[in-house]
């Protein structure tokens, strides 16, 4: 019997209530503070999406192994949904580089790799 | 029974308290985020460094590196990216390290270096106005360079040629002279312990010895003045062994990469290891011995071949059912006549080479090779006689030679990697 009154005393309670200034303040400031938080975060999230480019690298890099294989003919030009991939030659000096361009076609963003082209004698 | 008390700013500590939690999940958020990025931009670092190591391999072909040089690179035309290539010798092969540096990020890799050749031939045969023969069952798969006499069917004791096709390749014409060796200079020296230089290490061997080093780290050298027996012992890596009178490797011997020099090199039976013998006088390989690749059997002679004694002093010879897999090289010096009837390399039946042959003399071929053969003449001795430029029951298959592999430097030479080390 003990404790089922401690329950009763306890649920029955009176809370003691706030302002209706106090109140206000307190929800803007937690709507303040939790708006803060929302943008920070969606800010942070886009910038990790935009600059996500490990596709396209991955696919850059398997064509920067297959030319070092000797499997892939030089000009080379593909595309695909995002991205159009350029494997172009192109000599400086006396050396010979090949150009590896990814562009993307909406952005017009640019990524490319130029390498010292291998010559087979 | 603290929070049931009464509060005095009521919702605003809530809110304070509230908010305080909300700043922390949002710093541990953002740093969390500002982590991840700082080490996708090393690790992007680092895989670029990797690539251009492998890219740097690549170029090797067409970058003429001198030896003992850092070259210093820039295999893309990014500024921070910084390539560094090192070649050496090490044996008839040569090792290659190649260091990437982009920021602070690097990566190295060695690798052991041999010629690589599309178009290899199964068998250069010397101009000495005498047609090559086959007796018995000989078979040669590839491409052939003879002397114009060209090839002829023969008997030896009754027993005569029993394929259906002389050869089955190409045919083309060989001049007087065979390939060149690069590097045969340095190989020569070899023997005079050129390959010590202030950098070399020297170390003592010991009963159950395991020892390991680095390509990238100087050479050890053990050097002895008497005979060299090597038991129960492990040895890796870049290690020479030198002794001036003679070499005995046992089969509970481990040895990888590592090269013995001495006048005489003596490999007993079972041996099972991948290692280079530079001699002078004489390697002998005994039955069921494995080389694996690359391996390799060099003897330079400097001293006049004498034609009429019988007992045979100067050779490589390679016992019944061994496989080596690389190089098998005899080089004699002062080649003018010195007209000898002895073989210099005999190939037992049974066994096999995988790899390039190389004489300058002769070579008595009873067993096969899978590769390609340069030699002077051949000579079979059966049933009490001498038969010159016959081929009895030896077989030579290039097409057999996995495409990858890499071996002797002539002197255009197409680097790429045998083997890689560390």
């Amino acid at each position: 019997m003990g404790l089922l009154k401690i329950i009763y005393t306890l649920k029955n309670k009176k809370l003691v209530a706030s302002s209706l200034t106090e109140v206000l303040v307190a929800t803007t400031l937690i709507l303040l503070v939790f708006g803060v938080a929302t943008a920070t975060i969606n800010n942070i999230l886009n910038s990790i999406t935009k600059t996500n480019v490990q596709a396209i690298e991955t696919e850059l890099n398997e064509l920067q192994y297959l030319y070092l294989n000797n499997k892939i003919q030089v000009p080379y030009y593909t595309e695909n949904d995002e991205w159009k991939i350029e494997i172009l030659k192109d000599s400086e000096n006396t050396s010979n580089f090949i150009i590896f361009e990814a562009t993307h076609i909406k952005s017009k963003k640019k990524r490319s790799k130029k390498l010292i082209a291998i010559e087979i004698n | 029974m603290y929070l049931l008390k009464k509060l005095k700013a009521g919702a605003l500590q809530y809110v304070l308290a509230i908010s305080v939690i909300i700043a922390l999940v949002l710093f541990a958020f953002i740093s969390l985020v500002f982590l991840q990025q700082r080490l996708q931009v090393k690790n992007s670092f680092y895989k670029q460094s990797v690539l251009n190591v492998q890219y740097g391999f690549g170029l090797l072909t067409n970058l003429q590196l001198q030896y003992n040089e850092i070259k210093e690179l820039q295999v893309s035309e990014n500024v921070q990216e910084k390539t560094s290539f090192l070649k050496q010798h090490w044996g008839v092969f040569d090792v290659a390290t190649i260091t990437s540096i982009v920021k602070k990020e690097h990566f190295k890799k060695t690798a052991i270096l041999g010629n690589q050749n599309n178009k290899r031939d199964a068998l250069y045969l010397k101009e000495n106005n005498t047609p090559l023969v086959l007796v018995g069952d000989t078979k040669i798969i590839g491409n052939l360079s003879l002397p114009k006499q060209g090839v002829k069917r023969g008997n030896i004791a009754g027993t005569s040629f029993n394929g259906n096709q002389l050869y089955y390749g190409l045919k083309k014409t060989s001049t007087k002279t065979l390939p060149t060796v690069a590097n045969l200079n340095y190989l020569e020296n070899l023997l005079r312990s050129n390959f010590i230089t202030d950098k070399t290490a020297f170390f003592e061997l010991s009963d159950g010895l395991k020892k390991q080093q680095s390509f990238t780290k100087p050479t050890h050298v053990y050097s002895s003045n008497g005979n060299l027996s090597l038991t129960n012992i492990e040895l890796k890596g870049n290690i020479i062994l030198y002794s001036n009178y003679k070499i005995v490797v046992n089969s509970s011997a481990t040895l990888e990469d590592i090269i013995l020099i001495a006048p005489e090199v003596e490999i007993k039976s079972n041996v099972k290891g991948n290692f280079q013998v530079f001699a002078s006088k004489n390697i002998s390989v005994r039955k069921n011995c494995e080389l694996l690749y690359p391996s390799a059997l060099v003897l330079i002679n400097k001293k006049q071949l004498k034609s009429n004694t019988q007992k045979e002093e100067l050779l490589i010879n390679i016992g019944e059912n061994s496989t080596i897999k690389g190089i098998v090289l005899f080089k004699q010096e002062n080649t003018k006549n010195s007209m000898s009837f002895n073989s210099q390399i005999i190939i037992s039946k049974g066994s096999t080479v995988t790899g390039e042959v190389y004489c300058n003399q002769n070579l008595e071929l009873l067993g096969s090779v899978f590769g390609s053969v340069y030699t002077n003449n051949f000579i079979t001795k059966q049933f009490g006689s001498v038969y010159v430029n016959h081929i009895f029951n030896g077989i030579i298959n290039s097409s057999k030679l996995p495409k990858q592999y890499c071996g002797i430097s002539f002197n255009n030479s197409n680097l790429n990697v045998a083997k890689w080390v560390y």
